[in-house]
């Protein structure tokens, strides 16, 4: 079996505990690394970023942080690490929901026919520095809510104001709700206003380029922090690679650090999600390997490349 | 010649009675909470535990600020497996105590999910009143042992049964909130107030009684989802006295929704990246044709 196929096929089965989970009791609680959306009614699982906003981080005041809540801030806190170190960006790839939404989209695309958007390098880059600020905003809004410098009603505000999973992914669990503006008053207007501009712009720039919201993920950035304890990796044997650029042009994710490198075997950067695609397609026998704990699970060989373009043939 | 006296005395006297009835709401009780001193519970800012415990503080006190005496409390309290339901394997408890002079403060601690419903008495003018109200406590602390189940029957004070139409722990303004009077003791109907006068709102009948609908809140919706404030349920009692029921609401959390708006706002971003996206993709086949050209 692929990595691709078997992506797909743990990325629908993720989908399906994630979004409809809670219907039958499956309850993994707030430290989920990936956009595992809280206001699907019936999840099964809740993103870490909302809990981190929240009630399990930064929306505690500092006076109840040395006590239980702390230490339930850091329990959950200590959750996501292990569950990142044990999976890293697998939880990208090959979990997290919002990422398969995206996925459709672009399999809906290639069926209609039409081509799609790649991003220069330095355009990638520059795009790239959103996905911190994000992160900063997420952590600085909580604490500026409690210091009565922002309003309450931005509470939760990545959440609230710029991610696409919020109106979206609840669609799936029956819920148009999250489309409405909430005109209750001006920082509701706002908060929401922005959240739905946010949300259909990108659903129209995800058409158009795989994974497009993927770079501006800040939970991409959190878990790339948490790379030096994280046991799987992308590595490449450099003097393996023929150069061909294969690893370039599969990657929807427009990463070049893998075709460029030539001397160092850590290839892992921020915006790999660690998808698979290269080393299903590299057709260097041992160039490209996913390893965990220094183990490989997946090694690119010219039969797995070979059989991957017979079967891209056969489709 | 017959006097026309006790004729006109006696549809006076009709007319003074139809009146009485229907200002007391057709029961024959007229107690007016604007003008007559009531009883009732207020939250005050609970203290914060940091061993996970949750507590809630109440004080016993009268609407028109005059001292209370004989002022005593019970609550049951019913601990709770999740936000909704009910934890079987516990048993509901009885706790019960009184007032000293002075400070009528009720502080219940908990280290379980615990629902209680708490009500008070206490004397006003030579007439006993009571008060009713409910809460929904969170803790997660081994700390604060849980409510020992039992504690004897349960008083048997006039009081209401409450119900609304929302989730019961996030009451807010545009549910509607029904009070209907427990057992046969000639509770009159209700009158919904604020601290200060008469709250804003529409009173309903509905399947399960008398309901009151509490108008928004401009102030409640400028202030944030968690900001609440009181109503209180008040109805007269036979011997004079009164019960009220003290609830907190918040602003109506799906009150401001227009999904139609937001659907415009969505549909106009997506269409307006859509078109940016399309021209950029012709530039672009535009100038890799100039390209192959040249």
């Amino acid at each position: 079996m692929s990595l691709k196929s078997l992506r797909l096929l743990v990325q629908h089965a993720s989908f399906v505990v994630l979004i409809y989970g809670g219907r039958f009791g499956v309850r993994l609680g707030p430290g989920v690394p990936c956009f595992a959306c809280p206001y699907v009614n019936g999840c099964g699982g809740q993103c870490y970023l909302m809990g981190l906003q929240g009630y399990i981080g930064f929306g505690i005041s500092a006076a109840d942080f040395w006590g239980f809540e702390g230490a339930r801030a850091l329990f959950w806190f200590l959750v996501f690490v292990v569950l990142v170190a044990l999976l890293g960006k697998l939880w990208c790839g090959f979990v997290c929901p919002f990422g398969l939404f995206q996925d459709w989209l672009t399999m809906l695309r290639r069926r209609l026919g039409f081509s799609g958007l790649k991003i220069a390098p330095e355009t990638m880059a520059k795009l790239g520095i959103v996905k911190y600020v994000l992160l900063a905003w997420l952590v600085l809004g909580p604490i500026m809510i409690n210091l009565g410098i922002l309003h309450r009603d931005f509470y939760l505000p990545f959440c609230q104001m710029f991610c696409p999973a919020k109106p979206i992914l609840p669609v799936f669990g029956g819920e148009l709700r999250h489309f409405a503006l909430d005109v209750t008053n001006l920082v509701t207007t706002i908060v929401t206003s922005t959240s739905l501009a946010v949300t259909g712009g990108t659903l129209a720039a995800m058409f158009a380029r795989p994974r497009f919201f993927c770079v501006f993920c800040p939970l991409l950035a959190m878990i790339h922090f948490l790379k030096p304890v994280t046991l799987l990796a992308l590595k490449k044997e450099p003097a393996l690679c023929h150069g061909c650029g294969t690893c370039r042009r599969v990657c929807f994710m427009d990463v070049e650090k893998v075709w460029l490198e030539k001397a160092e075997s850590d290839v892992q950067c921020v915006d790999c999600v660690n998808c698979g695609e290269c080393v299903d397609s590299c057709s260097a026998s041992g160039a490209l390997r996913l390893t965990f704990a220094g183990k490989p699970l997946a090694k690119s060989s010219r039969a797995r490349s070979l059989g991957l373009k017979k079967h891209r043939g056969a489709a | 010649m017959r006097s026309s006296a006790p004729r006109v005395r006696f549809f006076s006297a009709l007319a003074t009675a139809v009146l009485l009835t229907v200002m007391s709401g057709g029961t024959g009780l007229a107690f007016d909470p604007e003008t007559e001193g009531y009883v009732r519970w207020e939250f005050k800012p609970p203290p914060r535990h940091k061993n996970g415990a949750a507590s809630v503080s109440l004080n016993l006190v009268s609407s028109d600020g005059k001292p209370l005496s004989e002022a005593s409390w019970y609550y049951k309290a019913t601990p709770l497996a999740s936000f909704r339901m009910v934890d079987d394997s516990a048993g509901t408890a009885i706790v019960r105590g009184s007032f000293g002079d002075g400070d009528n403060t009720l502080t219940i601690d908990s280290g379980v999910y615990l629902f209680v419903e708490l009500m008070g008495t206490a004397v006003l003018d030579g007439k006993r009143h009571y008060a009713q109200t409910h809460g929904l406590l969170f803790g997660e602390s081994l700390a604060v042992e849980p409510p020992e189940p039992g504690g004897g029957p349960e008083p048997d004070w006039p009081s209401f049964a409450f119900s609304g139409s929302g989730e019961i722990y996030w009451p807010q303004t545009g549910h509607t909130f029904v009070l209907s009077p427990k057992g046969d003791r000639g509770i009159g109907e209700f009158t919904a107030m604020t601290p200060t006068g008469k709250a804003l709102g529409e009173y309903v009948d509905t399947d399960g009684g008398r309901g009151f609908v509490p108008a928004t809140d401009k102030e409640l919706n400028a202030m944030g989802a968690t900001a609440s404030k009181p109503v209180f349920f008040v109805a007269g009692i036979p011997d004079g006295g009164s019960v009220s029921y003290t609830i907190y609401v918040h602003r109506s959390r799906y009150g401001g929704e227009k999904l139609n708006l937001g659907f415009v706002v969505f549909s106009s971003t997506f269409v307006g990246t859509s078109f940016v996206l399309i021209l950029f993709f012709r530039r672009r086949r535009v100038l890799r044709h100039v390209a192959q050209e040249s």
